[in-house]
């Protein structure tokens, strides 16, 4: 008896926890990548928990505000943060449902991600700075590119499961076996591997560990940040980061979600996510050990790609290879 | 008992009361503008409930006159009618509240009786526009309208870029109304008889070619006053010309009329029936958009930079419209029902933050007396209302949740998703690469309005010569304000937007449904069928793709194809509930903001936050020289995209003394680019026009001897061929 009701708390809160344990484990996926990065330059590297510290030392710090700035400077941080945290929250990926399942819609996740951006830049360009209008411009210029491949491997993915809802699309792959997904998911794995570079803005596209370089664009649109608000925007950067990882296995490699709520289950599901997770992040770590940083009109040509394998994603599902 | 008729006649009559008090008033400055301007906003309270009884009650037909040769010329408000009614009244209750106080400061002279009397004409004639039954009524209201919207543009004529844009508006719109023109004849030739409805009765004997005439006919009538690309010209340059509350008008219902038209003459006369019409809509709306945004991209006259995102908005509506036009004829109901509602939607979407960001173009040159972007900057401080309703309409035409440009933006994705079902080849490639421009569309609208805001509002102020700009008067905010509001519950509450552009999708997709589904009746028959065709349309509709509640939408799956429904692919809804998402966001800023504010004050005791000046690269201090301008925020994507805007640059160095190079008196940069269609399009015709001119300048010898033989052989040549026969 209170077994079953625990289960059934658990039912309800299984979501929301599932939601915060993402939001709670972004900080450590920009350890990892720091971490791999200085192995492979052959330090040793702060510890994977750095950027824990460096969010809790922040954001015991006040903020300083810019002169002449108005009100989005100030509420903009805790804004695109809480945009992060509602899509952490509508994510399945430990267990097949999500706390918000009607947001868990990738093309409105695409759209709120737009919003968060849309934010960012104006809140860049509030300070009245030229490396603010700088880095407002990049990102806008280089990120709008990048919607059509986005879209055109969601339509791949939406043709093949029939639906656009996360949830959905969760039940259905991991319905199949893994040698069941053709052509096309490999293609729109590829498109929206490039996309993730691009939006958290990893090298090659973005170096996120300079500050005050020429060629820098995120950095530069929240270099007046400090304090408070600046932890809010790191953790916000790594939550994005953490939000395309789980986007990309949700929808590619669903296999093993956790599909009963049982602890067991979440369990395996926990620790195969993980894994799943590391070997991504491992990836993206070691290209960005391996390779150099783009001429930022060398970006384009990258955003080609992505836009060419979508669309072969979708001419692949017409002919029949889905 | 007021039945629709006669409130709708009220409201003209209103109208007319409204457009002659100015007249009588004369003397009186202030009254005039007030009292036209809000006779016309009282005139929609009956044209609005006219418009609401139609669309939930029965049609209306109302007799106006007759004509000897054109029979009799009325109104008529279907559910389509009615839906348009239903907006012109809304955005001009806005505009009429906005208006006085703008007028008052515009127009210095006494012109401004003139531009009250003719704003309710001009409301009247749109209003006359999308009500008439009848080809004759409708060449004669859309004249009309032309002709006062024409004064509008030419209305400062002082200046002679105004005059030239009249000009040209004049040219468009008449070669607009010609090409119109020919394609009523035609219908009404080949029909016998010159009513919708008569022409709708008789398309069943038209043949296909005949058919795809018209169409092509009316794309480019229609096309024109839409502004699609190429046929755009004139837009751009009309729109910045009027008065910025006209200007509203003009990109928020007006090129709306378009819009109508193509709905009414494809659905409701032609049926539909051919997929290639769809395709050649989503082609045209997927290029207007893209190009659309691009150019509005490097503009930065604030009121221009609109124009070209009426272009690119009247290219998303299409979408909508062309991927309904597809699916119709594939017998795809379910999803030509959602993308036709997309484009409704799309239509009352655009209509209301359109008209909210041209009253907030006005508002800027009220107060700061410049639409030149690059003059601005810091306006948000001395005009804090104006900039937060200006970023609430930047933000919906960007699409971004939750407001409503999201809504039908999505819409429109779901609805071009749905056509990957689709039986051909042909539909299933246009549909993905016409989601592709969509989202490439979105990403540079956000943009633009990033820089179209923040160019403008943030910053610090550029002109720093100028006089420092006031807030506007309350009731220029006040009618920014219902708008942004509307824009705000629209996104909310899908409910609202599906709700009106629900039936009136339904309505005219099955009246198409009856034209194809008995193409032997003849055409009294089809008449009579019509009535029943609510019932029909109702069965068709039972399974209809959306479901809203007033918090949610959701649509049952319509992308998958029958190969993947037969391997037992999920049949999950897609939902999405903009109000959980906005509670959610909400609720999760609140909390967060008071839990990292309190900690991050733990160690100071200064209740309010300290101000300090940015580093300013080692350099006193800031000068707004320093900041990006709008130039430099769109450089990149002036030359990742140089191949389409062709852009030149021009930088001069002057040197006081050319013996010394390293002297530098001044630099002078000009950057200029030249869009593809002029040099592709409107260059080799204006050039053959002014060749054919020079040509036949040559008969013109200015003797009068030969004009008379010029008479002279003229009248042989037609004894000639008249004897000939």
């Amino acid at each position: 008896m209170e077994v079953t009701s625990i289960l059934q708390a658990f039912q309800v809160i299984g979501p929301l926890l599932q939601g915060l344990l993402l939001i709670f484990l972004a900080p450590l996926c920009i350890g990892i990548l720091s971490k791999i990065r200085a192995r492979a330059q052959g330090r040793r590297g702060a510890a994977l928990i750095q950027p824990y510290r460096n969010i809790r030392k922040n954001l015991s710090k006040e903020s300083l505000v810019t002169d002449g700035s108005t009100w989005i400077f100030k509420i903009v941080p805790v804004l695109i943060f809480s945009i992060y945290a509602s899509i952490a929250l509508s994510i399945p990926f430990l267990i097949d449902n999500a706390l918000v399942g009607s947001e868990g819609e990738i093309l409105t996740i695409v759209f709120l991600l737009a919003l968060a951006r849309f934010l960012i830049t104006t809140a860049a360009l509030d300070t009245g700075t030229s490396f603010g209008g700088l880095g407002a411009s990049r990102e806008m210029s280089l990120t709008s590119l990048t919607e059509p491949a986005t879209i055109l491997s969601v339509f791949a993915i939406a043709l093949v499961s029939g639906t656009t809802s996360l949830a959905g699309i969760v039940a259905d792959i991991s319905a199949r076996s893994i040698f069941d997904l053709g052509a096309p998911h490999v293609l729109a794995f590829f498109a929206l591997f490039i996309v993730l570079i691009m939006e958290t803005g990893r090298i090659p596209v973005d170096n996120p560990t300079t500050h005050l370089e020429l060629t820098m664009i995120h950095e530069a649109m929240v270099l007046e940040y400090s304090g408070w608000r600046l932890a809010l925007i790191e953790w916000g950067v790594a939550l994005k980061l953490a939000i395309y990882i789980t986007l990309l296995i949700s929808i590619f490699l669903p296999w093993g979600i956790a599909t009963q709520v049982t602890l067991m289950s979440v369990f395996l599901s926990l620790i195969w996510f993980m894994f799943k997770a590391s070997i991504l992040l491992g990836v993206v770590g070691t290209l960005e050990a391996m390779l150099a940083k783009l001429r930022i009109f060398r970006v384009p040509d990258l955003i080609g790609t992505a836009m060419m394998l979508a669309i072969l994603a979708v001419v692949t599902v017409y002919i029949g290879l889905g | 008992m007021i039945t629709a008729s006669s409130a709708f006649a009220l409201a003209c009559l209103m109208l007319l009361v409204g457009a002659l008090s100015p007249l009588i008033l004369v003397q009186h400055r202030r009254a005039a503008a007030y009292v036209g301007h809000y006779i016309a906003a009282f005139a929609m309270i009956p044209a609005a409930a006219a418009g609401w009884m139609c669309l939930t009650g029965p049609e209306m037909d109302l007799f106006l006159f007759s004509t000897p040769l054109f029979g009799d010329v009325g109104v008529r408000i279907d559910d389509l009618s009615a839906f348009f009614v239903l907006l012109i009244a809304f955005v001009t209750v806005a505009v009429s509240i906005y208006a006085p106080r703008y007028v008052l400061s515009y127009a210095g002279s006494r012109n401004y009786v003139a531009l009250t009397a003719l704003y309710d004409l001009f409301i009247l004639s749109m209003l006359l526009v999308v009500t008439m039954d009848n080809a004759f009524g409708f060449i004669l209201a859309w004249e009309f309208m032309s002709l006062i919207s024409y004064f509008f543009v030419a209305f400062n004529h002082k200046k002679e870029e105004n005059v030239r844009a009249g000009f040209l508006y004049l040219v468009m719109t008449h070669i607009s109304t010609a090409f119109i023109m020919v394609a009523f004849l035609l219908l009404g030739s080949q029909a016998g008889g010159i009513t919708f409805a008569e022409m709708s009765a008789g398309a069943a004997d038209f043949t296909g070619e005949f058919k795809s005439m018209i169409f092509a006919l009316i794309l480019v009538g229609f096309g024109i006053k839409a502004g699609v690309i190429p046929l755009h010209l004139w837009l751009p340059e009309a729109h910045p010309a009027a008065p910025s509350h006209i200007s509203a008008l003009m990109s928020g219902v007006m090129i709306k009329t378009a819009i109508y038209g193509i709905i009414r003459v494809l659905f409701d006369i032609l049926g539909a029936d051919n997929f290639w019409w769809g395709i050649i809509l989503l082609a045209v709306g997927a290029v207007s958009a893209v190009l659309g945004v691009m150019y509005a991209l490097m503009e930065h006259d604030l009121k221009r930079l609109l124009a070209f995102h009426s272009v690119e908005n009247i290219g998303i509506i299409l979408l909508g419209v062309g991927a309904a036009a597809i699916y119709m004829p594939s017998g795809m109901i379910a999803p030509a029902l959602l993308a036709l509602v997309a484009g409704l939607l799309h239509t009352m979407n655009h209509a209301i933050f359109k008209t909210l960001l041209f009253l907030g173009a006005g508002s800027i040159i009220y107060s700061a007396g410049t639409r030149d972007i690059e003059k601005l900057g810091g306006l948000a401080k001395a005009m804090p209302y104006t900039a937060a309703l200006f970023f609430i309409g930047s933000a919906a035409i960007s699409a971004l949740p939750p407001l409503n440009g999201f809504l039908s933006e999505w819409l429109t994705l779901q609805a071009l998703l749905a056509g990957t079902a689709a039986p051909d080849m042909i539909s299933r490639l246009a549909v993905p690469a016409a989601a592709a421009a969509l989202a490439i569309t979105g990403g540079f609208a956000a943009t633009c309005f990033v820089k179209a805001y923040g160019i403008t509002f943030l910053g610090r102020r550029r002109d720093t010569a100028a006089a420092q700009p006031r807030e506007v008067p309350a009731s220029m905010i006040g009618a920014m304000g219902l708008l942004a509001a509307a824009c705000i519950a629209i996104g909310l509450v899908p409910g609202i937007g599906i709700g009106l552009t629900g039936g009136v999708a339904k309505e005219t997709l099955s009246q198409a449904l009856v034209m194809n589904n008995d193409q032997s009746a003849t055409g009294s028959e089809k008449l009579k069928a019509g009535d029943s065709s609510s019932r029909e349309g109702a069965l068709l509709f039972s399974s209809a793709p959306i479901k809203v509640d007033y918090l949610s939408l959701s649509l049952r799956p319509v992308g998958t194809q029958p190969s993947q429904q037969a391997r037992g692919a999920n049949n999950a809804t897609t939902t999405i509930s903009p109000l959980l998402i906005a509670g959610l966001i909400s609720f999760l800023f609140v909390v967060i903001y008071i839990f990292a504010r309190s900690r991050g004050r733990k160690f100071t005791k200064d209740p309010k936050e300290r101000l300090m000046t940015p580093w300013a690269c080692g350099l006193p201090a800031l000068a707004p020289k320093m900041q990006y301008s709008a130039g430099a925020f769109t450089k990149p994507l002036r030359v990742i995209f140089s191949g389409i805007y062709r852009p030149q640059r021009e930088v001069r160095i002057n040197c006081s003394d050319p013996e010394e190079p390293y002297v530098i008196q001044g630099i002078h940069y000009h950057s200029s680019f030249s869009p593809v269609y002029e040099i592709f399009l409107y260059r080799p015709v204006s050039k053959a026009l002014i060749f054919a001119g020079n040509l036949f300048g040559r008969l013109e010898t200015g003797s009068i001897h030969i004009y008379l033989s010029y008479i002279f052989v003229t009248l042989i040549f037609i004894l000639v061929v008249s004897v000939w026969k």
